[in-house]
C-alpha cells in the first residue's frame, strides 16, 4: 500500500533555486523553525530531564525516560494505535474514493457544493457530533431501534464501547480528510483517458484499477497522510466511543503532561513518536524516488 | 453457442459503475449527515441532559439568543478559524508551489518537518508552544492562538495542493512567463486558479480543524480569547446543553443554505457580467470564512472580468488580520479594572460574573480548564498573569509548596466568616493562609435501582461478576487505586510499591468488569442505560439524582474520600484588590447559593446552605451524612509514576 | 534578428546543444529540423529563456538577452501541448500577454479581436479550452502567442497533435499568417515534409549540432551529409569508391557491388576515396525500353507499392545486385505499366547524384 504522499518535485523542469527561491520559501521555513523546530527542541531537552516531586522539570541529564519508553507495554500500545489508524485509513479509502470520484465527475457548480457539503458537518462541535453517535449506537439507540423494527435482531446489539464503535468514530472523523485530496486529484484527471481505456477494451473494473487508481494516486497518498498520521495520535474518540478501555499512544502521552505530571517522560515518548514518523517518512520517500 | 456480445458489455458496465458510485456517494453523505440530523433533532429536545428524548421545545434557541458568552466564543472561533485558514492557504500554497518549482537542498527534510505538526500529539505541541511563547515573552491571547492554529493547519493545505501539483502541465507556467508574466504574476494568475480545487479543499480542512481544536487552544489562549470548543467542553460536566445543538443547528443551516444558494447569489452579484468567474474563486472567501472580515469581500464585477476575485479579498482579510493582531497585543490594561480568573469550566454561573461586573465595574476574564494538572502546567509556564486560580486540594498543596500563591488579606474578605469551620485548616493549607474552599464533593457509587435490585453498599458489591459490562467508573488511576486501598484497609495516601502490588490483583479483576472509563461525563452511559452501576464524582451523581430519582448515590462502606476545590490568588496577580473583591462577592450567601443551584456540590458556605430548599439539601450526592472525608494529598513523583505505570499496564491487559 | 553564438547546453553527461551558431533574419521562417532527441527543442527553450545556456550568447534585435528571463524577451512560444490556461476563456487566454504588458483595455480588445479574426475563431471567444477541438486549440495558442507582437515566434512542434489533413491546412495557414505579419518564425519539427513546405530556411540538427542550413531546395537537392540526405526526403544511400578520373571533365565511381556511374569531375571531392552516393528515388528514370541518359543500367523490379499518384518500385540492378528504390508517376493508362518481375532500363543523370562524405 502506498502510505506516504509523494513530495519530491515531480516537475521535470524543476531546478536548483537561486536566492529568490530561498527568499520566497523563507517565511515557511521561518515558521517551521519557530513553531515546529523550536518547540521540538524544547521537547528534546525535556526528554533528557528529570521531574521533581512537585512535577516540575529539573534540568539533570538522564536516559531513564527513554529506557522506560521502550518498555513492551508502550510498544504494544503504539502498535495498537497504528493498527487502528491503518484500519481506519483503509476503510476511508474504500468508502471515500467512489464518493470523491463521483463528486469530481459532476458539473463544476455542483462539484463545489458537494465538496462544501462533505466538510460542513464538521463545523459542529466534535463533542456534540460524538454524543450524537452515542445516541445512535447506544443499546436503546436509533440503530438498535431500526434493526429491531426491521426484525433483524431480537435483542439489542452492543455497538457502543466496542472496537467497532471506535472504528466507526474514527472513520467518521477522518473520512472528509480522505475524500477531499482524492477529489483534488480526480477533478483534474482528463476523462478522455478513461474513455480511451474503455475504447481499448478495458472493462470498468480494469479501467478503475489500471487507469483511475494510478492517476489519482497522489490524492490517495495525500489523503492517507492526512488520515493515517493524525489517527495514530487520536484518543478522544477511542475514549468516548470505546469506553477508554484500550489505551492509545495519544492517551499515554497526554497523561504524562496531565494527570501523571511527568513531562520528561511524555517528552521522550513524543520525541520517539515524532522521530519514528520522520524516519519512516523519509525512508518511504527515498524508496519512492529511487524507484523512479 | 453464441459468442458473448462484447461491444455491449462495457457500456452497461460503465453505466452500472456510474450508478453504483452515485448510490455509494449518497450513502457516504447519509453517513456524514446521520449524526447531524440527530444533533439537530436534539436541539428541540426539552431534556436538559441532552441524552433522552423528552419532548419538543424551542427554549434552547431562546436561551441561545440571550447567551452572550457563547455568541462571543463563536465569533472568536470563526475569526480565529478565518485567519488561520487565510494564513494557512498563503503559507501552504506558496510552500507547495515552491517545493514543486525548485529542487531545494534538504527538500526531503523540509517536507518531513511540515508533516510534524500533524503527527505531534496536541498536548505536546500545546505545551511546547506555551513554553516557547513564554520564553519569547509573548502575551498569550488571540495572536498566539492564531499562530498555533496556522502551525497545525497549513500542512493540510500544503499536502492537498501538492497532490494536485503532481501532474500539472509544466508548460502552463512557461506559457505565462513566455507571454510576459513575471513569475509572481504567473503564479497568481495561472497557477493559483489551476490549483483552486485543492486550495479550496485544503482551506476547508484547515478551517474545520481550527474550528474544533481544543487542547492546543487551551495552552496558547489568554484569558480574553475563549473559543467555542473550550466552552462546549466545559459544559460536559453539567451535561451538554442542547443550547450547543441549537447553536450548531443555526450555524449549519445558515452555511448549508448559503452553499446551496451560492450559485443564485453569485448570479445576483454578477447580473450583467458576460464572463463568469470560476466558481471556486467566489465560493471560498464567502463561505469558508463567514466572519465580519470577509463580508467586505469585493464581489467580482463584470468590469474586472480578468481578475481573480479572491485576491483582493485575501489581501483585505490578511490586512484586517494583521491589524487585529496588532490591536489585541497592544491594548493597554489598567490595574484593578479587570480580573483574570482561571477556573474549572462552567463552575461559576454567568449570572454571578455579570452581577459582579454590574456592581463593581470590574471586568471578569473567565478562562477555563478541565483538569487541575493542565491548569498547573499553564500557571507554571507563566505566560499569563492570572489573578484568581481554582486548584483542587492536592494541586493547591503543590502550588503552596511552589510559592505560586499570594497570602490572602482577610480584612478584604468580610464574608469569609460564612465558611463552615470543618472545611478550614486542611492539610494542603494548614494555616488557611492562601486558599478559600469553594466546593466539596465526594466519590461514590451510583446505582440504577430499576435495574439493580440487590443492595449495593460498597465497592465489593459493585465489582461482582454478574455486573460485568454494566459498570462505568471514572478514568483515573489514582481513584481506582484509592478504592482498592480502602477495601484492603490501606491509607489512601500511603502509595508505596508494596501497597500497589497488594492492590494489583484486585484492580485487575475490577477493571476486567468495567465497561466504560469516563472522567468527563460518566452520567451519559448511566442515563442512556448502557450501564447500571457507576463509581463517579459526587457532582455527576447529584445531577443524575436531580434528573431521575432511580439513580441512588451510595457512599462506599469500605470508605471514600472528598475533594475540595479552592480559590486562591496567584503570586503574579496584578489586580489583587479586584481579586479580593471577586472572592468576597462569591462568599456572599445569596451569591454562593446561585453557584450551589447550578452545581449541586457540597457548599462549605454555611449561610448559603440555609438558603437552599429541602430537596436540594436532601440530595445525598450533594450533602452526604458526613461533611468531609479523607482528602487526597500530594504524592511524590515516584508514586505518581508507579500508579500511572500500573494503571496503563492493567488497561493494556483488558481483553 | 536572432543571433545565436556558440550556444552549448548540457544536461549532466548529455550535451543537448553543442556549440550552435545560427543567424536568423527578420521576417524569416526558419525551421529547426531533426529527429526527436536531437536537441532542437532544447535550443528553442534556450532562445525562449527557459533553459540558461552553459556557454554562448543570444542576441535578439541587437540586444544581448542571454540572461533575460522569458518574460522579458520579445519572444513568444506556441507550446507543443498548447498550454492553454484551462480556467480562462479563449478571449482571456489570447488577451493574457497584453494584460501582462498593461496594454489599455480598448487597444487590447481591438488587438484580440484582430487576432481572433486572423485565426478564424470568431464565435468561440467565450469558450473554455476544453470545449474546443484540437485544431481550434492550436489556433488559440497561435493567436495568444502572436498578440503581444513578439519579434520572434517560436513554435514547438505545434502541429504534431493534428490529423494529416488539418495539419496540411494549418501549414498553409501558418505560412500565410507569417507572410502577412512579417514576424520571424522559428519552427521546430521532426517532420521533413512540414519543414520543406513552410520554411524559408531549414536548419537540420543532429545530436546537438547543426548539420546543414539552407533553403528547402538546397538541403533537398544538395544535402551536405549522409544524415541530411537520409533525413530530408527519401534517398538511396549507396557506398561507393572512386574508380578513375577522366581528365578534368568526368570521373567514374564504382558502387559497392560493381555498378559503375559516370559523374562530373567536380562532384567527387579531391583526396576522398570512399563516399556515399545519395540518389533520390524520383530521379531514376525507368523504362521498359532502352533510354538515352548519361548513365544507363538494367535492373529487375522486385517489388511494387501503389501509392496513388506514384508507384514505388524496388529495383535490383543486374550489376552487383545493388538494391535501389525508385518512384514512377502513375500519370495515365497510356503509359506502359511496370509490374513486379519486369525487367527495366534505368537512367540517371550525373546532376541527380549527390556525393556525401
Amino acid at each position: 500500500m502506498q502510505t506516504i504522499a509523494k513530495f519530491e518535485t515531480n516537475n521535470p523542469r524543476a531546478r536548483a533555486p537561486r536566492l529568490a527561491g530561498w527568499l520566497l520559501l523563507a517565511p515557511m521555513l521561518t515558521w517551521l523553525l519557530l513553531f515546529v523546530i523550536a518547540p521540538m527542541a524544547i521537547l528534546f531537552v525535556y526528554s533528557f530531564c528529570r521531574r521533581d516531586d512537585l512535577g516540575r522539570v529539573v534540568h539533570e541529564f538522564t536516559w531513564e525516560n527513554y529506557a522506560r519508553a521502550f518498555d513492551p507495554i508502550y510498544l504494544n500500545i503504539l502498535g495498537r494505535s497504528i493498527g487502528y489508524a491503518a484500519i481506519t485509513t483503509l476503510i476511508c479509502i474504500a468508502a471515500g474514493f467512489p464518493a470523491a470520484w463521483f463528486i469530481a465527475r459532476q458539473p463544476p457548480v455542483m462539484r463545489n457544493r458537494l465538496v462544501m457539503l462533505v466538510m460542513i458537518p464538521f463545523w459542529t462541535s466534535f463533542l456534540i457530533r460524538t454524543y450524537a453517535w452515542i445516541t445512535i449506537l447506544k443499546e436503546q439507540g436509533l440503530m438498535n431501534g431500526l434493526l429491531h423494527a426491521a426484525g433483524l435482531t431480537a435483542a439489542p446489539v452492543e455497538f457502543l464501547y466496542t472496537p467497532a464503535a471506535v472504528i466507526i468514530g474514527l472513520v467518521y472523523a477522518y473520512l472528509p480528510f480522505m475524500i477531499l485530496p482524492i477529489y483534488g486529484s480526480a477533478e483534474k484527471l482528463d476523462f478522455a483517458l478513461v474513455e480511451a481505456a474503455y475504447d481499448l477494451g478495458a472493462g470498468p473494473l480494469r479501467v478503475f484499477r489500471e487507469i483511475i487508481i494510478p492517476l489519482t494516486r497522489p490524492g490517495i497518498a495525500a489523503g492517507t497522510l492526512l488520515t493515517f498520521v493524525p489517527a495514530i495520535g487520536m484518543f478522544a474518540i477511542t475514549d468516548l466511543m470505546g469506553g477508554a478501555k484500550v489505551p492509545m499512544i495519544g492517551n499515554v502521552i497526554q497523561k504524562q503532561f496531565g494527570g501523571a505530571r511527568n513531562a520528561p517522560f511524555g517528552a521522550a515518548l513524543g520525541v520517539i513518536f515524532t522521530l519514528m514518523f520522520i524516519i519512516a517518512y523519509t525512508l518511504a520517500q527515498r524508496r519512492r524516488s529511487s524507484e523512479q | 453457442m453464441h459468442a458473448p456480445d462484447i461491444s455491449r458489455r462495457p457500456v452497461s458496465g460503465i453505466k452500472m459503475m456510474r450508478r453504483g458510485f452515485g448510490v455509494w456517494t449518497a450513502l457516504v453523505f447519509a453517513f456524514l449527515y446521520l449524526p447531524i440530523i440527530v444533533l439537530i433533532a436534539y436541539s428541540f429536545n426539552s431534556s436538559r441532559l441532552n441524552i433522552l428524548w423528552e419532548g419538543f421545545t424551542m427554549k434552547w434557541y431562546a436561551a441561545l439568543a440571550g447567551n452572550t458568552p457563547i455568541i462571543r466564543a463563536l465569533k472568536n472561533t470563526l475569526y480565529i478559524g478565518a485567519l488561520a485558514t487565510v494564513f494557512s492557504i498563503i503559507i501552504g500554497t506558496t510552500g507547495a508551489w515552491l517545493l514543486y518549482r525548485h529542487k531545494y537542498r534538504f527538500a526531503r527534510a523540509i517536507q518531513a518537518l511540515v508533516c510534524v505538526p500533524m503527527i505531534m500529539p496536541e498536548i505536546v505541541m500545546g505545551i511546547s508552544l506555551l513554553i516557547f511563547f513564554t520564553v519569547l515573552k509573548m502575551e498569550l491571547g488571540f495572536t498566539t492562538v492564531v499562530i498555533a492554529h496556522v502551525t497545525f493547519c497549513f500542512p493540510f493545505v500544503l499536502v492537498a495542493v501538492q497532490a494536485r501539483l503532481d501532474g500539472l502541465d509544466p508548460a502552463l507556467e512557461e506559457a505565462a512567463l513566455d507571454l510576459g508574466a513575471t513569475p509572481l504574476q504567473a503564479f497568481r494568475l495561472v497557477i493559483v486558479p489551476c490549483l483552486w480545487p485543492a486550495i479550496l479543499s485544503g482551506g476547508l480542512m484547515a478551517f474545520t480543524l481550527s474550528m474544533d481544536e481544543l487542547i492546543i487552544t487551551f495552552f496558547t489562549r489568554g484569558p480574553t480569547s475563549p473559543t467555542l470548543p473550550t466552552v462546549v467542553f466545559g459544559m460536559v460536566k453539567k451535561g451538554l446543553d442542547p443550547m450547543i445543538n441549537a447553536l450548531s443547528t443555526v450555524f449549519l443551516v445558515t452555511t448549508i443554505a448559503f452553499v446551496l444558494f451560492s450559485e443564485y447569489l453569485r448570479r445576483l452579484a454578477s447580473e450583467s457580467g458576460q464572463s463568469t468567474p470560476t466558481p471556486p474563486a467566489t465560493l471560498l472567501p464567502k463561505t469558508a470564512s463567514p466572519t465580519p472580515a470577509s463580508t467586505t469581500t469585493p464581489t467580482p464585477t463584470p468590469m474586472k472580468k480578468h481578475s481573480i476575485p479572491v485576491r483582493p479579498a485575501a489581501i483585505a482579510i490578511a490586512a484586517a488580520a494583521v491589524a487585529a493582531l496588532a490591536a489585541t497585543s497592544c491594548a493597554p490594561r489598567a490595574t484593578d479594572k479587570e480580573v483574570n480568573v482561571f477556573a474549572w469550566s462552567e463552575y461559576i454561573p454567568q449570572a454571578v460574573i455579570d452581577g459582579f461586573t454590574k456592581e463593581t465595574g470590574i471586568k471578569v476574564n473567565y478562562e477555563t480548564f478541565s483538569s487541575g494538572e493542565e491548569m498547573l502546567a499553564k500557571v507554571l509556564a507563566g505566560g499569563t498573569a492570572y489573578d484568581l486560580v481554582q486548584p483542587c486540594d492536592y494541586i493547591a498543596e503543590v502550588m503552596v509548596k511552589e510559592d505560586l500563591l499570594t497570602p490572602l488579606d482577610y480584612d478584604k474578605l468580610p464574608n469569609f466568616k460564612n465558611i463552615l469551620p470543618e472545611f478550614l485548616n486542611l492539610p494542603y493549607d494548614p494555616d488557611q493562609k492562601f486558599t478559600i474552599p469553594f466546593m466539596i464533593s465526594t466519590v461514590g457509587i451510583v446505582v440504577n435501582t430499576e435495574k439493580i435490585k440487590d443492595p449495593v453498599r460498597g465497592y465489593a458489591d459493585v465489582f461482582q461478576d454478574k455486573h460485568k459490562g454494566r459498570i462505568v467508573v471514572v478514568d483515573d488511576g489514582r481513584e481506582l487505586v484509592s478504592w482498592a486501598f480502602s477495601t484492603l484497609g490501606i491509607d489512601i495516601n500511603n502509595i508505596t510499591p508494596g501497597n500497589l502490588a497488594k492492590a494489583r490483583p484486585m484492580l485487575e479483576r475490577w477493571m476486567g468488569l468495567v465497561k466504560i472509563f469516563d472522567s468527563d461525563s460518566p452520567k451519559t452511559a448511566l442515563t442512556n442505560g448502557d450501564v447500571d452501576l457507576g463509581i463517579v464524582w459526587g457532582g455527576e451523581a447529584a445531577i443524575l439524582w436531580k434528573e431521575n430519582k432511580k439513580f441512588q448515590y451510595v457512599l462506599p462502606a469500605e470508605g471514600t474520600h472528598s475533594f475540595v476545590d479552592v480559590f486562591a490568588i496567584s503570586n503574579k496577580s496584578k489586580n489583587r484588590d479586584a481579586a479580593h473583591k471577586f472572592l468576597d462577592y462569591t462568599l456572599r450567601p445569596e451569591i454562593s447559593v446561585l453557584i450551589s443551584r447550578d452545581f449541586p456540590y457540597t457548599n462549605p458556605n454555611g449561610s448559603a446552605r440555609k438558603l437552599l430548599d429541602t430537596e436540594e439539601l436532601a440530595n445525598p450526592a450533594s450533602y452526604p451524612p458526613k461533611g468531609l472525608y479523607e482528602i487526597f494529598r500530594h504524592i511524590d513523583g515516584k508514586a505518581g509514576e508507579d500508579i500511572d505505570a500500573l494503571y496503563t499496564d492493567l488497561k493494556n491487559a483488558i481483553k | 534578428m536572432i543571433d545565436i553564438r556558440g550556444i552549448t547546453k548540457r544536461f549532466g553527461e548529455i550535451t543537448a546543444v553543442d556549440n550552435v551558431h545560427l543567424h536568423i533574419e527578420a521576417g524569416e521562417f526558419i525551421t529547426l529540423l531533426g529527429p526527436s532527441g536531437c536537441g532542437k527543442t532544447t535550443l528553442l527553450r534556450v532562445i525562449s529563456g527557459f533553459e540558461p545556456p552553459d556557454a554562448g550568447t543570444i542576441h535578439l534585435a541587437g540586444q544581448d538577452v542571454t540572461h533575460h528571463p522569458p518574460y522579458r524577451r520579445s519572444v513568444n512560444q506556441v507550446f507543443q501541448s498548447y498550454a492553454l490556461f484551462p480556467h480562462m476563456t479563449v478571449r482571456q487566454n489570447i488577451a493574457f500577454g497584453l494584460r501582462m504588458k498593461k496594454t489599455p483595455a480598448a487597444e487590447t480588445a481591438a488587438r484580440v479581436d484582430e487576432a481572433i479574426d486572423l485565426v478564424a475563431l470568431r464565435g468561440y471567444e467565450h469558450r473554455r479550452p476544453h470545449q474546443l477541438s484540437g485544431g481550434q486549440r492550436q489556433r488559440v495558442a497561435l493567436a495568444r502567442a502572436l498578440v503581444p507582437n513578439p519579434h520572434v515566434l517560436l513554435l514547438d512542434e505545434p502541429l504534431s497533435a493534428l490529423d494529416a489533413k488539418l495539419r496540411r491546412q494549418m501549414q498553409l495557414e501558418l505560412k500565410r499568417i507569417q507572410k502577412r505579419l512579417g514576424v520571424t518564425f522559428v519552427f521546430v519539427t521532426h517532420d521533413q515534409e512540414e519543414a520543406l513546405t513552410m520554411s524559408d530556411r531549414i536548419a537540420v540538427i543532429n545530436q546537438g549540432r547543426i548539420e546543414q542550413i539552407g533553403t528547402p531546395g538546397e538541403v533537398y537537392h544538395h544535402p551536405r551529409t549522409a544524415f541530411v540526405a537520409d533525413f530530408i526526403g527519401e534517398a538511396n544511400l549507396v557506398p561507393a569508391t572512386l574508380a578513375s578520373r577522366n581528365g578534368a571533365s568526368t570521373c567514374v565511381v564504382r558502387l559497392d557491388g560493381g555498378l559503375l556511374l559516370t559523374l562530373k569531375a567536380g562532384q567527387w571531392p579531391d583526396g576522398l576515396r570512399r563516399a556515399h552516393l545519395a540518389i533520390r528515388p524520383e530521379k531514376i528514370l525507368i523504362s521498359k525500353t532502352l533510354i538515352q541518359e548519361e548513365n544507363v543500367f538494367e535492373a529487375r523490379v522486385t517489388g511494387e507499392v501503389f501509392q496513388g499518384v506514384i508507384d514505388r518500385l524496388s529495383l535490383e540492378c543486374d550489376a552487383g545486385g545493388i538494391r535501389l528504390m525508385a518512384v514512377v508517376a502513375n500519370e495515365s493508362a497510356i503509359m506502359e505499366a511496370i509490374h513486379e518481375g519486369d525487367r527495366v532500363w534505368c537512367g540517371l543523370h550525373s546532376d541527380d547524384v549527390v556525393v556525401v562524405p
